[in-house]
């Protein structure tokens, strides 16, 4: 933290330890030595225009509780982040002027232009979520679009354009699809697609539900309608894919309804594991045995419910090592009166639902929980948490006034091992206002070390949340560039020794809710100084270690040469 | 067991016949308080419609049937438990809602524990422990209550939950309830000794999903990779048996077997098993091993639940002695312990009805199928499936005329049926009388996509 010592890290199991902690916490944080708020909304300044729109008309369709999602990319390779926001659309026979499209903000020196249109992505379907990934292996950040309705597959063209080909690749499905991801499921090396699905919501014949009394809608409840099964789209390597997920053992009832979705390696084996997330009942974990046979050892592995047994509402979905121990551990948002989950891995996929004594409980039981992210944000060497809240259910207050239909958002502070304090109320106002949020990707905008937030909003503008806290710590961010087949390093695995303490990050498509974030690693480094060597976990297994590398920058590593090409120092605020 | 005298049921009587006309009512003791003479009233009531609603999980409809009840009969106890038990069931509960009902209840009932706890629920789920732990303080201490506040601080502060849960299994060591919440309690600080508890919980009650799950991971924790294995296929079964699983929730007859399987599979037959066997049996028409099932049941140690569920199964067994036996000791119970249970219960008797009828309209055989719908009717008036069985069988069976009259009893109980308001509709147009229509539509209690598209297509 900014101008403190650092934390000393609790042991497991010491209520009072942690006590003692949480009065440091509050004792050290910077908003006791100065008045900058941490995050900052800049969504006007750099001039992101973008309006979430589902043009409801209070018929309360389904299909408008769930919208949007939100992606970090940098589509044309100038090394900096642009933002592609999804929209929403109204009812069929309802007309908005102008048109929701979903929009691709340029990022030109820190202000962000729209350039959508020109470029072919400005879609107008109802979207839902998009991820990043290398469909076609010409190592340009493609883009895959999530409707309700046909889903999107955008081919990046050279950075100058995008080509529609969902259809011809065989990717549009129909229906709802929610959240994707992208990576070599089968290890050939080009990039499979996993799709979630949720229910079958027809607007011709929705299920009507409401209160009698006032003669009013409601939104129906999951349970109302079947779930879909999610899709398994294998890449065929000629720019076709093939959906298998039946054949290959990813198979879903119709009691399942999909939202989040993750491509992890969770047992270190060297191949993608899947685990997606169940809006009420059993999450699924796919274990895959390296060629895209799976196996669902969900219930199994301790990660397909909570710690009582029972299913609980899952939306997004954060992997990261919490604890040290270098294993992905998961984080499941969930609805109101239930908490986010937190399950630790303790190897061979076996996870423990560790939330009573993660500190995530408690805070999250009164908001239902959406796009959900594990970085590093103050650079101290741990992971932070930061959730996207949003009841589903307009009129929530006149039903239970506890509730709230717009919520506010959530960051949580890692403590060290996984235990975590909310620090919203000391992260600036940007934390304390209330919107009906959904999307949430993390990305360093501004090229600055401090990772930002961008969070979407239904029916409202986009926040993005510049991250100026102000600490001694220092960072590394790295660029990685595959091998020929997967240039976009989607698997990859990054180690980091900093001192005694090791840490990992991944190279990841997908995750949060509906969302994407930088696929850029970013290591928070304490105060050290030290430069740093890190070793990489290629997709294709091979491994390899960096040179020293300086610290405070972005590096690229190429897996070809593991070479040094570039060596860019960070902006200066003054710079913008 | 005595059945008690005609006093006692004579005032259960009055109380029940207020909802006589309900599956509710039916549930409790229909067939004493026809032997009893009680007459229905004349047309169906809110509190009627409430309940019907709240039975079909149309719960945000029954709120508002039980509030206008309670309107004009701000005492009723029937209206109130109900009201409050509505606010915390299907997808919008409210659970401020529910305790403001029981607390008005409770201001007048102080004795009355059932309700009390069930407020200390609500007020848990709040987070509101300070007015839970008084509402505890207020009542005299019982293994009830050292179970109420241990739960309360089972997160908070583990290890009074832990104190309190030594206190409560001296009290009762066979408290399944108890040992499951042991289970959770020492399942990370003391593996083996959670493992313990959860032997003892499951042979209470094999059907614990909770212990299940709990018992297989502590047995993977431990080692036993067999025994966990095998729990976790039996609480996969479980879930599936609740609809929660894998699967949708299977028929009673799809159930059947993996009762059976569970059944098997556990040591001990415990009475949630043989109770779950026998519903299921009574269900599937099998009732002469529904017979053999329910009197191995040790009637002496069964909860009120227990007891008037063996009640139910009992008289549908035709074992007559045993199912007035067991009315007669719920309806010695205080009014809101037996109203919760069945506010709780599915509708055992009429879902046999309905499953029959239902079988012979699925083989086609209508003339079968109209005559059980026929007898199911004599049997429950007002269940709404039914009549709306018979409605689709006239239909069928080439008289449009009785099908209005059914469909139009059928949404004098039921009002939130859209497509039985479609289908009458249809028929009033059929027969000419388009002018009833608009007014039929505008008698629905809600909006509804159906009837909006009814309205364009006639241009109402």
């Amino acid at each position: 933290m900014s101008d403190s010592p650092p934390l000393p890290k609790p042991s497991a199991g010491s209520a009072n330890h942690r006590s003692i902690l949480v009065a440091l916490l509050v004792l050290f944080t910077p908003t006791s030595t100065t008045a900058q708020d941490w995050f900052v909304r800049v969504t006007d300044p750099v001039g992101l225009t973008f309006l979430h729109q589902d043009g409801r008309t209070g018929e309360k369709h389904y299909v408008e509780t769930a919208a949007s999602g939100v992606a970090w990319i940098d589509f044309d390779q100038d090394d900096d982040l642009d933002l592609y926001l999804v929209n929403g659309s109204p009812a069929p026979g309802i007309e908005l002027t102008p048109t929701p499209r979903n929009a691709l903000f340029e990022n030109r020196g820190g202000k962000f232009v729209d350039v959508a249109s020109p470029l072919g992505v400005d879609d107008a379907a109802f979207g839902m979520g998009v991820c990043a990934g290398d469909a076609n292996g010409d190592g340009w950040i493609d883009l895959f679009v999530t409707n309700y309705g046909p889903d999107r597959l955008y081919l990046n063209q050279g950075g100058r354009s995008f080509l529609e080909v969902a259809g011809p690749a065989g990717v549009a499905g129909s229906g709802w699809s929610s959240s994707c991801a992208f990576g070599d499921l089968d290890g050939d090396g080009d990039h499979d697609l996993y799709v979630t699905r949720y229910v079958d919501f027809d607007y011709a014949d929705p299920a009507p539900c409401g209160d009698p009394s006032a003669k009013t809608r409601y939104y129906c409840r999951p349970e109302n309608f079947d779930g879909v099964p999610d899709a398994l789209y294998l890449n065929q390597g000629n720019g076709t894919f093939i959906e298998a997920g039946k054949e290959r053992g990813v198979s879903t009832a119709a009691t399942e309804r999909g939202f989040g979705v993750s491509l992890v390696d969770f047992d270190l084996d060297g191949d993608l594991d899947i685990y997606a997330a169940n809006d009420g009942s059993q999450n699924r974990l796919y274990e895959n045995d390296g060629s895209a046979r799976f196996e669902d050892v969900g219930l199994w592995s301790g990660a397909g419910l909570s710690a009582l047994g029972v299913p609980e509402a899952g939306m997004g979905i954060a992997v990261g090592d919490l604890n040290g121990d270098l294993l992905p551990d998961l984080v499941v948002t969930h609805f109101s009166m239930e908490t986010n989950t937190l399950y630790t891995n303790l190897g061979d996929l076996q996870f423990e639902d560790v939330t009573e004594t993660s500190g995530l409980g408690p805070p999250s039981l009164e908001y239902v929980g959406w796009g959900v992210e594990l970085f590093d944000f103050d650079n101290d060497g741990d992971l932070d948490l930061a959730v996207a809240n949003g009841h589903m259910q307009e009129g929530i207050e006149q039903l239970e006034p506890r509730l709230k239909y717009p919520q506010p958002n959530q960051l949580f502070e890692n403590l060290g091992a996984g235990r975590f304090v909310e620090v919203s109320p000391q992260a600036g106002a940007a934390w304390q206002t209330h919107a009906v949020s959904r999307g949430l990707a993390v990305g360093d905008w501004n090229n600055d070390g401090r990772l930002d937030v961008v969070i979407s909003n239904t029916n409202d503008r986009v926040d993005l949340l510049e991250n100026r806290i102000e600490t001694k710590n220092h960072w590394l961010g790295l660029s990685l560039v595959g091998p020929a087949e997967n240039r976009l390093a989607l698997g990859a695995v990054v180690t980091l020794q900093n001192g005694t303490s090791k840490q990992t990050r991944g190279v990841r498509s997908g995750g949060s809710f509906q969302s994407q974030s930088d696929l850029r690693v970013h290591f928070g480094l304490g105060q050290s100084q030290e430069s740093v060597r890190v070793d990489i976990t290629w997709p294709n297994g091979r491994r390899q270690s960096s040179p020293r590398l300086a610290i405070d920058r972005y590096h690229t590593l190429r897996y070809d040469d593991l070479a040094t090409t570039k060596d860019r120092a960070p902006t200066k605020p003054s710079d913008r | 067991m005595p059945i008690e005298p005609q006093a006692v049921l004579d005032s259960a009587c009055q109380e029940t016949r207020r909802f006589y006309r309900t599956k509710l009512g039916a549930l409790s003791c229909l067939g004493l308080l026809f032997l009893n003479g009680c007459q229905p009233p004349d047309e169906p009531t809110d509190l009627v419609r409430g309940l019907n609603a709240f039975d079909e999980q149309e719960y945000l409809l029954s709120r508002d049937y039980l509030q206008r009840h309670l309107d004009l009969e701000p005492n009723s106890d029937t209206g109130r438990l109900a009201v409050a038990e509505a606010w915390r069931a299907g997808p919008l509960q409210s659970p401020s809602q529910a305790a403001e009902h029981l607390q008005t209840y409770l201001s007048r009932h102080p004795d009355d524990l059932e309700a009390r706890l069930n407020l200390v629920g609500n007020l848990r789920v709040l987070h509101d422990t300070g007015a839970a732990l008084t509402l505890i303080d207020e009542a005299p201490e019982s293994p009830r209550t050292l179970r109420a506040r241990a739960l309360i601080v089972e997160s908070a502060n583990p290890d009074q939950a832990r104190e309190l849960l030594d206190r409560w299994l001296r009290l009762d060591p066979e408290d399944q309830i108890g040992l499951a919440l042991a289970v959770r309690l020492f399942r990370t600080t003391e593996p083996e000794r959670a493992l313990d508890f959860a032997r003892r919980a499951l042979r209470l009650d094999p059907f614990d999903r909770t212990t299940t799950y709990l018992a297989a991971r502590l047995y993977r924790a431990t080692g036993d990779v067999e025994q966990a294995k095998d729990l976790m296929a039996r609480h996969q079964l479980l879930s599936d048996l609740e609809g929660s699983g894998s699967k949708s929730a299977p028929s009673p007859s799809e159930a059947l077997p993996l009762v059976r399987e569970l059944a098997s599979k556990t040591t001990v037959a415990s009475t949630s098993v043989q109770l779950r066997l026998a519903e299921l049996l009574t269900l599937t028409d099998r009732t002469s091993e529904a017979r053999d099932q329910l009197e191995a049941i040790d009637r002496t140690d069964l909860s009120p639940e227990q007891t008037l569920l063996v009640g139910r199964l009992a008289s549908r067994s035709a074992l007559d002695e045993l199912a007035k036996a067991c009315f007669a000791t719920v309806l010695e119970l205080p009014v809101s312990e037996h109203l919760s249970a069945q506010l709780r219960r599915r509708r055992l008797r009429q879902r046999v009805r309905e499953e029959r009828v239902s079988q012979a309209m699925r083989n086609l055989d209508h003339d079968a199928a109209y005559a059980l719908v026929q007898e199911g009717l004599g049997e429950f008036p007002d269940g709404s499936i039914l009549l709306a069985a018979r409605a689709q069988l006239e239909l069928h069976l080439g008289d449009p005329e009785a099908a209005r009259s059914s469909l139009q009893q059928l949404l004098e109980i039921a009002p939130w049926r859209d497509r039985d308001r479609v289908r009458l509709a249809e028929l009033l147009v059929a027969n000419g009388q388009i002018d009833e229509v608009a007014g039929l539509l505008d008698a629905a209690p809600r909006e509804s996509p159906l009837l909006d598209q009814l309205r364009r297509k006639y241009q109402l």
